[in-house]
Parts: C-alpha cells; sequence; structure tokens
C-alpha cells in the first residue's frame, strides 16, 4: 500500500485530528481510568493496584446515588427545557409577523445569556437571588414571596432553580440551531400543506417536526454531554448545597478529587460517566448513520 | 544530527510536523514523488521548533542576575495594586534576587498548587491557607521550613504537622463581631451585647423591628462559616472541638451542644440571616456592608469596606457564665516553602524578609502589610502603627489584647471536605432534621476519620 | 382566514417575543446596572436599578489597569487562534469523514463524540502532565492546543454535516479538471461553505473566551492569564469586588456581541446546512 495512495487519502486528512486526540485526549483518558484502578492515585509515589475494589465502593455509596439521581433530573429537566424553548423562541424569530429588523434585534437580545463566563452567570444570579436581591423585590407582590423567601438555600427548591439558571444561559445554542434549520425548510411543503387544509399544529407536527429531527438529536447529544459535564454554574451558585441537594456528578467527582485529594475514587466515578457516554455516542453515531440512508 | 534532535523531541515535533505533514501530503495528492519534499519539510519545522523551545530556555535561565524565585500567593489581588509589586523590587534592589509574583484567585489556588505539584510546575514559595495545611504536608508539597533556614525566632507562630513546622503565617486576621449601630438603635438596644442571653434578647428585638439580626454564612463552595462564625462564637466562650489531652471531642460534648442551641434558637426565632445554607463570607460581608443586618462575624481585613454604615467591632457575646480569656478565631496569610523548589534557602531567606527584613530586625515590610490589611503581624519584630486605621479597628485593638487567637481548623485534615460535612450537618440540625446529638456524633465520626 | 384571528395571533407573538426578550435580557440589564453602582449598593435593600452612587468608575478601574488590559489581549489572541486552527484541522477531518467510505469511520466517529465525555476537572492533572512534558506550560500554545481538543468535535460535527449537503459533482467537477482533492477542498468546497465556518467559529470563540479551569492551571504567570482569571480574580479571600466583575463581563462580552452582530446573517444560514446533517 502507498503511503499517499488513495486508500490512505482518508487517514492522512484525519491525521491531525487523530494525533491530536489520541496525544492529548485518549492518552490522559486512560491515565484516568487508569487511576480507578489503583488506591491513592496521584498522591502516593507507588500506587498499589486494587482490581474493582473502588468500583465496589463507589457503588456502595451512598452520596453517589443521590448524585445519580441529582444528575438524572438536571440533565434531563435542561435538555428538554432547552428543546422546548429553544423551538418556542426560533419560532418567534422566524415568524413573518414580525419585520427584519425586529427580528435582528431581537436574535441579539435573546443570545445574550450564552456570551458570559460560566462564574459570571452563577455570580449574577446569585446576586439576583439573594434575600435582598432584586427577584425578591420584583417578586414580593406575590403572597408567597417576601425579602425573606429563599431560593437557592432551600432544600425543596435549590435544584429546581439551578435548573432554571442552567436553561437561561444554555437556550440560546438550541434557538440558533433550530432557527437554522426552519430556515433550510422549504416554504413551499407548508404551502401546500395549507392548501390541503392542515392547521398550524397540523403543520408544525408533521412537516417542522421532521424536517427538523436530525437537528434535534444532534444538539440534544451534545448538550446532554455537555450538561452531564456542567460544573462552574452549580459550583459557584450553591457548591452542592444545601446539604447535598444540588449535587450532580460533576460537583461529587471534583469535591472528591480537590477537597477529598482522592483521585481514584475521582477517577473511578469519571470512568462511569464515560462509559455512559460512549453508549450515547455509539447510538447517537448509529442514529447518523440511519438519517444519512 | 537533525534527525537525531528530532528524535529527541518526537513528542513535541509530532504536533506541528503532524499538521505540515498532513497539509502537504494532501495537496500533493495522489502523486508520491512529492512524498520526498513533505517529510523534508515536516522536520525542518519540528527542527525549527526545538530549536526556537531552547532558545526560549535559555533566556529565561539568564535573565536576573541571580536567583529568580515564584511566589504563588493570592494577595496580590487583594492588596492595592502594586503593593506587593514593590516589596519584591525593593528585595531585589537589596539582594539581587527576584521574586517573581504569581497570582491565583484565592479559592483556586489550591487547585493550582495541586496541580502544579504533580506536574512539577509548582512555585518556591506557595501561599497556604489553614484548610490546605494537612493536605500539603501529607502529599509532601511543602517542606520543612526550619530545616530549609526560616528563623523560627521572627514568627510568634509556624503551623505544624505530626512536629514538623511547615507554614509560617505572616499577617493574621483576627475575626470581631461587627454591629450595625445604626439597626440597634433603631431596634432600641442600648447596649452591644456581652453574653449569650443578651444576644438572643437583641437579636429578638432586632427582628420585631423589621431587621435581619445575625449573620450566618453555612454556604458550602467555599464551607469556611463553621469555623469563623460557628467555630468563632465558641472559641470566645472556650468552647472547643478538641478536649484538654488534645484529642477531638465532640461527641458528648455539652459545651458545643449548648452553643449549637445558641444557633437553633436564634434560627428558630427568625434572627438568622436568610438564605444561610448557600451564603458565602464574600456575601454576609457585603450585605452587612449594605446595612442588611445587624451582627457578623467577619475577617478584620473586610472592614475598610464599611463606608456607608454606622459600625462597631468587637469581642464575640460569651456564654453567660463564662469568665476566662476569650480566643478569637483568625484566618492567615502564610507561606510555606515547596519540596521541589531548588531554591530552599534563598526562598528561606525572602520568608525572613517578609518578617523580619534583612537582618531580622526590620518588621517594617510585616508591619506594612499589616497596617494596609487591617491584619495583625506575626512577625516578632514588627511594630505596626494603626493611628491611621478606622477608629473602630482601633478600639477592636484594645480589645484583641486581652484575647488570644486560636483556629482549630488550622491543620485538620482533609479540612475542607470535613467542613462541609460538618456545615451539612448543621444545616440539618438547625432545620429540624438531625438531633444535635446525632450531629455531634457525625462530627466526631469525621473529625476521626479525617486523613485516615 | 379572516383579518381579526392573524391581528390576535400577532398580538400574542409580541407579547411572547416581549416576555422571551425580558427573560434574556433582564439579567444582564441587572449585570449593566451593578458594573455601575459601588460594591454595597449592589447589595442595598430596596434595589434601585440606578442610584447615587452610580458611575462609571469600574470601567475606569479596569482599563487603566495594564494587567487587565492584558487580561483581554490575552483573550483576543487566544481565541483568535483557536479560532483559525479549529477550523483548519476541523475542516480536514470533516472532508475525510463527508468524502470518503473507510475502516474505522464509525470507531472514530464515536471517539470524537465520547472523548467529550471525561469531567474536565478529573482530566486536568494528566493533561497538565502532558502539556509540561512538552514544555509548553506557561505559554500561549498550551491554551490554544486545549481549546483545540475541545472545540474540535463539535467542528468535526458540524462541518461534516455542511459538506454533507454540498453535492460531490462540485469537487468531481475539480479533479476531472485536473485539479487535486487539496485544491476541491479548500478551492471550492470551503468558499461555499463559510456561513458554516462563521457558526463553527463563532461557537469556537466563546469557549476559548469563556474557559476558566485549564486557564488556571496551564498558565502561571500573570502576564498569560486570560479574562476569566481575570474575573475570578476579584473574587478575594473575604469579600468580592462585585462591581468590577460586573465591569469586566460586561466588557468581556461586547466583542462577542459584536462579532455576532457582524456575522449573524451567515451564522443562521451555517447552523442551517450543518444541523441538518451533522
Amino acid at each position: 500500500m502507498k503511503l499517499f495512495g488513495k486508500k490512505t487519502a482518508p487517514y492522512r486528512y484525519l491525521l491531525p485530528t487523530l494525533v491530536l486526540m489520541i496525544v492529548f485526549l485518549v492518552v490522559p483518558i486512560i491515565m484516568v481510568i487508569r487511576y480507578s484502578f489503583v488506591d491513592k492515585a496521584v498522591v502516593s509515589p507507588d500506587p498499589q493496584f486494587v482490581g474493582l475494589a473502588n468500583y465496589a465502593e463507589l457503588f456502595a455509596d451512598s452520596s453517589f446515588w443521590n448524585a445519580v439521581s441529582n444528575t438524572i433530573i438536571f440533565v434531563v429537566v435542561s435538555v428538554v427545557a432547552h428543546l422546548v424553548i429553544g423551538m418556542i423562541f426560533a419560532m418567534l424569530l422566524n415568524s413573518k409577523y414580525f419585520t427584519n429588523r425586529t427580528k435582528t434585534i431581537a436574535r441579539v437580545v435573546y443570545i445574550l445569556p450564552w456570551v458570559f463566563t460560566a462564574s459570571v452567570v452563577a455570580i449574577l444570579w446569585k446576586l439576583m437571588l439573594q434575600p435582598s436581591g432584586i427577584i425578591n423585590y420584583l417578586m414580593s407582590a406575590l403572597p408567597q414571596v417576601s425579602r425573606n423567601t429563599e431560593w437557592l438555600s432551600n432544600k425543596d427548591l435549590a435544584l429546581a432553580v439551578i435548573c432554571f439558571i442552567n436553561i437561561w444561559c444554555g437556550y440560546p445554542f438550541y434557538m440558533i440551531s433550530i432557527l437554522a434549520g426552519l430556515q433550510g425548510i422549504s416554504g413551499d411543503l407548508y404551502e401546500s400543506a395549507a392548501i390541503d387544509g392542515a392547521t398550524l399544529t397540523k403543520s408544525f407536527l408533521h412537516i417542522t417536526i421532521p424536517q427538523l429531527k436530525p437537528i434535534l438529536i444532534s444538539i440534544a447529544m451534545l448538550d446532554f454531554i455537555w450538561t452531564l459535564q456542567s460544573f462552574n454554574v452549580i459550583w459557584m451558585l450553591t457548591g452542592g448545597g444545601p446539604v447535598q441537594s444540588t449535587e450532580t456528578l460533576s460537583i461529587y467527582i471534583y469535591k472528591l478529587a480537590f477537597q477529598k485529594v482522592d483521585y481514584s475514587m475521582a477517577g473511578t466515578a469519571a470512568t462511569v460517566l464515560l462509559v455512559v457516554c460512549v453508549f450515547i455516542a455509539i447510538f447517537y453515531v448509529r442514529q447518523q448513520k440511519k438519517v444519512r440512508e | 544530527m537533525k534527525l537525531k534532535t528530532v528524535a529527541k523531541k518526537v513528542l513535541s515535533g509530532a504536533l506541528v510536523g503532524a499538521m505540515v505533514l498532513s497539509l502537504t501530503a494532501c495537496g500533493g495528492g495522489s502523486s508520491s514523488s512529492d512524498s520526498g519534499t513533505d517529510s523534508g519539510s515536516g522536520e525542518s519545522t519540528e527542527a525549527a521548533g526545538s530549536e526556537e523551545s531552547s532558545e526560549t530556555a535559555k533566556s529565561e535561565e539568564s535573565s536576573g542576575d541571580g536567583v529568580t524565585l515564584k511566589f504563588q500567593q493570592w494577595w496580590g489581588a487583594e492588596l492595592p495594586e502594586g503593593y506587593l509589586d514593590d516589596i519584591v523590587a525593593k528585595y531585589k534592589e537589596e539582594t539581587g534576587v527576584t521574586v517573581e509574583l504569581l497570582t491565583a484567585p484565592w479559592a483556586d489556588t489550591k487547585t493550582a498548587i495541586t496541580a502544579g505539584a504533580t506536574n512539577g510546575t509548582i512555585a518556591d514559595i506557595i501561599s497556604v491557607d489553614g484548610a490546605w495545611l494537612a493536605e500539603f504536608a501529607d502529599m509532601g508539597i511543602i517542606a520543612d521550613v526550619e530545616a530549609a533556614g526560616v528563623d523560627a525566632s521572627l514568627a510568634s507562630d509556624i503551623w505544624e504537622v505530626d512536629g514538623t513546622k511547615y507554614v509560617v503565617p505572616v499577617n493574621n486576621f483576627a475575626y470581631p463581631m461587627y454591629v450595625n449601630m445604626d439597626i440597634l438603635e433603631k431596634a432600641k438596644v442600648a447596649e452591644i451585647p456581652k453574653t449569650w442571653t443578651e444576644l438572643i434578647d437583641a437579636c429578638k428585638k432586632i427582628k420585631e423591628a423589621g431587621y435581619s439580626a445575625f449573620a450566618l454564612n453555612l454556604g458550602t463552595t467555599n464551607a469556611n462559616g463553621i469555623q469563623n462564625v460557628f467555630g468563632g462564637t465558641g472559641w470566645a466562650s472556650g468552647i472547643k472541638l478538641k478536649d484538654d489531652s488534645g484529642a477531638y471531642k465532640t461527641d458528648g460534648n455539652e459545651d458545643l451542644a449548648s452553643l449549637a442551641e445558641l444557633f437553633k434558637t436564634l434560627y428558630d426565632e427568625e434572627c438568622l440571616y436568610p438564605g444561610m445554607s448557600t451564603l458565602e463570607e464574600s456575601e454576609m460581608t457585603s450585605n452587612f456592608a449594605a446595612g442588611n443586618c445587624a451582627f457578623t462575624l467577619a475577617s478584620a481585613a473586610t472592614m475598610s469596606q464599611f463606608t456607608d454604615i454606622n459600625f462597631e467591632a468587637t469581642t464575640v457575646p460569651v456564654k453567660d457564665d463564662f469568665d476566662g480569656e476569650s480566643g478569637i478565631c483568625y484566618a492567615s496569610w502564610a507561606v510555606g516553602i515547596s519540596e521541589a523548589s531548588e531554591n530552599k534557602e534563598e526562598a528561606a531567606k525572602f520568608v525572613n524578609y517578609l518578617l523580619g527584613g534583612l537582618d531580622g530586625t526590620d518588621g517594617s515590610v510585616a508591619a506594612g502589610l499589616a497596617v494596609e490589611m487591617s491584619a495583625f503581624p506575626n512577625s516578632t519584630v514588627a511594630e505596626p502603627d494603626y493611628s491611621a486605621a478606622p477608629e473602630q479597628f482601633q478600639s477592636f485593638y484594645e480589645l484583641y489584647k486581652n484575647c488570644y487567637v486560636i483556629n482549630e481548623y488550622i491543620g485538620l485534615a482533609n479540612a475542607s471536605d470535613v467542613m462541609t460535612s460538618m456545615t451539612n450537618d448543621l444545616v440539618l440540625y438547625l432545620e429540624g432534621d438531625l438531633e444535635c446529638d446525632a450531629m455531634l456524633k457525625n462530627w466526631q465520626g469525621y473529625l476521626d476519620e479525617a486523613g485516615k | 382566514m379572516v383579518g381579526s384571528y392573524k391581528k390576535h395571533i400577532k398580538v400574542i407573538m409580541t407579547v411572547l417575543l416581549v416576555i422571551g426578550g425580558i427573560f434574556a435580557a433582564f439579567p444582564i440589564v441587572w449585570m449593566f446596572c451593578s458594573s455601575l453602582k459601588d460594591n454595597s449598593a449592589i447589595f442595598s435593600w430596596p434595589p434601585k436599578f440606578f442610584d447615587e452612587t452610580a458611575s462609571l468608575a469600574s470601567y475606569v478601574a479596569v482599563f487603566t489597569d495594564s494587567m487587565k488590559v492584558r487580561f483581554f489581549i490575552n483573550s483576543y489572541i487566544v481565541a483568535g487562534c483557536v479560532v483559525l486552527v479549529t477550523l483548519f484541522v476541523g475542516i480536514l477531518a470533516a472532508y475525510a469523514f463527508s468524502r470518503f467510505d473507510f475502516p474505522g469511520k464509525g470507531v472514530f466517529n464515536s471517539l470524537i463524540v465520547s472523548v467529550q465525555a471525561i469531567p474536565p476537572i478529573v482530566l486536568l492533572i494528566p493533561y497538565m502532565g502532558m502539556i509540561v512534558a512538552l514544555k509548553l506550560f506557561d505559554t500561549y500554545f498550551a491554551l490554544i492546543l486545549t481549546y483545540l481538543i475541545t472545540t474540535l468535535p463539535y467542528c468535526i460535527l458540524m462541518m461534516t454535516g455542511y459538506f454533507n449537503t454540498l453535492s460531490r459533482e462540485l469537487d468531481e467537477a475539480v479533479m476531472i479538471d485536473g485539479g487535486s482533492r487539496w485544491k476541491a477542498l479548500w478551492g471550492v468546497l470551503v468558499p461555499i461553505s463559510l456561513p458554516g465556518m462563521v457558526s463553527v467559529g463563532m461557537y469556537t470563540f466563546m469557549q476559548a473566551w469563556n474557559e476558566y479551569l485549564f486557564a488556571l492551571a496551564l498558565t502561571q504567570k500573570t502576564e498569560m492569564r486570560t479574562v476569566p482569571i481575570g474575573i475570578n480574580l476579584l473574587m478575594g479571600q473575604h469579600a468580592y469586588d462585585w462591581s468590577q466583575m460586573m465591569a469586566m463581563s460586561v466588557l468581556g462580552s461586547i466583542p462577542v456581541l459584536i462579532l455576532f452582530i457582524f456575522f449573524q446573517k451567515y451564522f443562521i444560514a451555517g447552523m442551517s446546512s450543518g444541523g441538518v446533517k451533522g
């Protein structure tokens, strides 16, 4: 086989990507996986191989399962809400009822939450939600809300508030992607549907959704993985509290690594997360193949 | 010869090489005659890359006359701009030693140091928070300062782990109780409370007058309220986590139970500032500065921010029958020398300079830092002149002289993790989901378990 | 359809648009107002949008601090380079995924998606080890490389989708004329894909501009720090400088917004074709 023959062509194009991914991601990932099979990784000069003991310990830890359940709620609520809100806003911005100028301005306004770094998003919402903050002030017209209303410090409410903030700062990515997808749908489809007497709801369900399906799956999958790792916003808002009620897997792992300095356990939890994501990735690639065929 | 260089620097070159290679290779399409020039251009880029990196390495070494010490800290971000730079510039002038300041955000300095220590990029001198001390010592990050040459007689206190002196505080920040006098007046509280009973009465009156009384920060992003506010209130009345033998004794500790009950009373009377379980120290002080609550325990360093309110800084009220000497909670700006440093002796000289100047008798650097930050110097030769400080600070200084500083969490293994767990239990207890005995029993478990 | 029905819809849509706008922009307005106040006024009750402490002092403080200006310059350099390199490397890979069928395609594809799954915080220490071993520590390269790796997967997915929408006849025509694949890619496909590249570029820029953890660990000298570190430096041990933090965030967001306004026409079009197949 010639080194620069036709057969190697795709690999040559992929070479830079593969070199980068393998050297800088796969190698460190393998090291993390190795942590999960040894005792006292990183901190000790010669860690002992312990087999699956770390995994047994992890699965026996009730905090881990608490983190898993918080993560599932956080991720599912965030992804679904991103999708719904992104869809509504995209439809609004695509509507023929507004002038182009209105739409241009609205696009810039609607994208605002996306352009701030995570710690700033957290600090900003913390300022607004604190007892003497603007949210309590504006909402004090409601009988349930006063200057003493706690948002983040209420065990039953904190996770919901965290989800809300994550929804706020994540929807523009969906909105833009869906908006783009909407522009790709041919107007003819709607016109012929209208001639057949289809209602708005019907043409939404039978034209818009099927046409957008590939893009929706792509962004939902990416968002799923990104939300799974969302760390900074939660950490700076609540630090996983009150009483672990907002402790997601990424917080749990951070605490293991940098508070308990237990890289073995952190590596173990990260490996579990990796395995889950590999399955999602395989599912995604299969789905993509189906779409293409 | 070039091939050898390439072989040595394969990893660093591979990246650039691969990019160039694929760029030209793809450009060449399927014609194999290009392959010679492709690999040639790849190699030359690699060689150029490695030459460049060795050049930069050389220039780094040759910069400065003598040694360059790296000093990792967060102080530079909190001091007035350029203050710390002036100190190291003066040091260079006097000794020829360059001290390079590496400033990181306080909350992430631990992350930066841990990551740097495991990868060999750690600075020579590192600033250490009390909560990190045991882990750094355990991981072998910090060295024995006395062995390195730090003059122990210059410091009134040096932090130890298992008898080895590891970290030297430069400044100590005491935690007074701040009182908003305007709120007290409006609530018709005539006197600043001196005992717990008076405190509870005052808080109730303040609450009735429509104000928030007492701020307790139990947020867990940085769980230090359990130390500064809860612990600080206890230490003032001699209530400790440890028994006289120095062992942790919280299970069945009646003094601690009474301290917890004090806060439970305040919580039940709705006298604690709302949002306590996610309240961080920084928000607490900002709220006090805005006049949102009547009492708080916070670092003396924040005093200069309270410009808009009429406040007093005083000692914490004590348990009603207590008449001993009060402890005052403190935090520090403290420095250690990294085990990986190649210039431990020079590093120690700089630490000595911070404490006692060049000859060990000139405490002006330590004194200057202390005055600037409303702190107390740990140096035995510093004589800070607080005459320009706020009057509240001066009156607190008088009270401070009759007390001793204490912080039982300094040097505690896994301190941040233990403090988070303790904080979570305290929240559960205050909200009525956990019994006091069970909480103290849990605490005993965390403290005994720590570092094992 | 009757006219009044249409009118009703328009009213409902307008109301929705305004509510959505408030939802999106209110916190940002509050951020801007806070950046004008002094630190204790930010916490005062009742909260006001503007009060007597309103001034541009925080902005002046940011601009007159040469270190903070340096943070902005660093962020521009890093983010700009990342955008260029990511696009270059990503386009090559996307071309392979779009135009060839080869053994291992599915594996590489799942690899690229799933490597994003490890929480960065765990990767930090081994990754930093690589950077130090390559002598890249405390350089722009370290950051550029890191953000390149984190943004590549998205770039490849989007650009593959984009190329898939372009007919293969386009590149075949070039090759029939005697041109190479390389020429077909850069001479024909890439120029038509400009909208797709703009959308990927925007995303990449934002990621590189806003990243914090690796910027903290992989740089050390103050001269190498980026804007997110600069913002976090204002969070002290005992107190935060809220007002300056808000001012720096507002300033940091302006270039991104300008880029968006400038590119938004392309942006929308680009996301469309990339996303549908992508």
